[in-house]
């Protein structure tokens, strides 16, 4: 969009042209950032639930004074003569396709959508409380999707709006778990139905292996944050920062980078974490890994919400290991998580890593992992260097469902 | 912002044609429909039909 933006800037300050933008993608701040690295001052909306239905991004259409489409996929270069200076008259039709104006009434939705077997009803309510009704009220967007989809098992749109909700609520205080693998598969499951969708598929390859990567999608933000300081700004904060899979480069093949790493516990002789100070989650990407082909797998670590846990920071961080099955390649062996701030902290981990599948695969393949981490019974009480074994399961067959 | 193949070819067979992301909703020639959506920068909502009487460039786009 630089692009458009340095060729318009003139057109809008002149108020002979508007920019409007849309962003289709999951964190409005990612854009909000994006926006000031590039000095973006025109209007951007956040669409994250492509309730413009649209198959792909960039699109580019010029809207004239009676709300007519009248080009699609214009060219900067062509622009001004094919549309600014050109009178248009009102000859089209009411749409046929009409949203509402202004800012639907969730609750009026969800009232109207009880009791009822009307699929679109569910799924309209889930779109007003998803957009509109911040992270409050996620839970009943979760919820209201899911009685889309249990009408309407086709409802592709049902589901990918599905998986957004339950990515939301991941990233939310309410979490749960396995609402980051629920929304995988939503989004796989919205993907089988239709697999154009291709602002669909990029959701799911943000977090996903880097062979089925077609660029890296967050790599920019540390070069945006250093312009903008430079400029004496302050970058605008993120909520979730990118990170692992959706920082990594694409890759032809797997690699293994540096000296292969050492098992750090090989006798199993750190003590267990046998009370569940700290708790694990899974989430491979895609769902069901094809022979042949890589899956990301993403763990998630933190303390207990059951017991006031926290990471004891005043020592050796957070290291995750994945022993390799004959055959198979994993990337990064031995991981290791940045500390969290002060002396100790309750903040959710994040490790990442890939996996190839070898092409005879088959069943559920099972890799032993275990995390070695410094956690505290308590702020203030015991601290302890404790071992939790994991087992990630991943599925060998085909994509989708 | 990059433009990945696919998306260009699909621009590509967009070009000069009345074809759409959603055919049966959008195309040249036609009303845009309206729709409603949150500013990334308040969460203040915004229309399309808020900018009726002015010539609107519509950008659809990702940061990715």
């Amino acid at each position: 969009m630089p692009v458009w933006h340095e060729r318009t800037k003139r057109l809008v300050k002149d108020g002979r042209l508007v920019l409007l933008g849309v962003t289709q993608e999951q964190h409005a701040d990612r854009c909000r950032l994006f926006a000031q690295w590039k000095e973006f001052g025109w209007p951007i909306l956040h669409d994250p639930i492509n309730l413009l239905k649209s198959e792909a991004v960039p699109i580019v259409r010029a809207v004239d004074e009676h709300g007519i489409v009248r080009l699609q996929g214009t060219r900067p270069e062509t622009f001004e003569e094919d549309f600014l200076e050109k009178s248009f008259i009102d000859d089209a039709p009411p749409s046929e396709v009409e949203h509402a104006p202004g800012v639907p009434d969730a609750d009026a939705l969800l009232r109207s959508a009880e009791g009822s077997e009307d699929a679109d009803a569910w799924r309209s309510a889930g779109d007003a409380l998803a957009i509109w009704g911040g992270i409050g009220r996620v839970d009943e967007a979760v919820e209201a999707y899911g009685h889309a989809v249990e009408i309407d098992p086709e409802d592709k749109y049902a589901w990918f709006r599905l998986g957004v909700a339950l990515r939301m609520r991941h990233e939310s205080p309410g979490r749960r778990e396995g609402d980051f693998q629920a929304a995988v598969d939503a989004w796989s499951r919205a993907l089988s139905i239709d697999p154009n969708q291709y602002i669909w598929r990029r959701r799911i390859e943000q977090y996903g292996p880097r062979l089925a990567k077609p660029y890296p999608f967050y790599d920019w933000v540390p070069q945006a944050r250093a312009e903008i300081s430079a400029r004496g700004e302050t970058p605008i904060p993120l909520s979730e920062e990118p990170s692992g899979s959706e920082i990594a480069a694409p890759v032809r093949e797997v690699i293994v980078e540096g000296a292969p790493p050492v098992n750090p516990d090989p006798g199993g002789r750190i003590n267990r974490d046998a009370t569940g100070l700290i708790e694990a989650e899974v989430v491979v990407i895609p769902p069901r890994v094809r022979p042949g082909e890589a899956a990301r797998v993403h763990v998630y670590f933190r303390p207990s919400s059951r017991r006031p846990a926290h990471w004891n920071n005043e020592s050796t961080p957070l290291k995750l290991w994945v022993s390799t099955l004959a055959g198979w390649t994993v990337d990064t062996p031995l991981m290791e998580a940045e500390p969290g701030v002060g002396a100790e902290s309750g903040e959710t981990r994040h490790l990442d890593f890939e996996v190839k599948v070898p092409p005879s695969a088959s069943g559920t393949a099972r890799l032993e992992a275990f995390a070695l981490y410094n956690v505290c019974e308590q702020a203030g009480g015991t601290c302890l260097f404790l071992r939790k074994d994991l087992t990630i399961e991943i599925p060998i067959g085909s994509e989708g469902r | 912002m990059r433009i990945w193949p696919l998306a260009l070819t699909f621009l590509g067979m967009m070009h000069g044609t009345s074809s759409s992301a959603r055919a049966d909703d959008v195309q040249v020639g036609r009303r845009h429909p309206d729709f409603t959506l949150p500013r990334i920068v308040d969460r203040s909502p915004v229309s399309l039909s808020d900018f009726r009487g002015k010539k609107v460039l519509l950008i659809q786009f990702a940061s990715w």
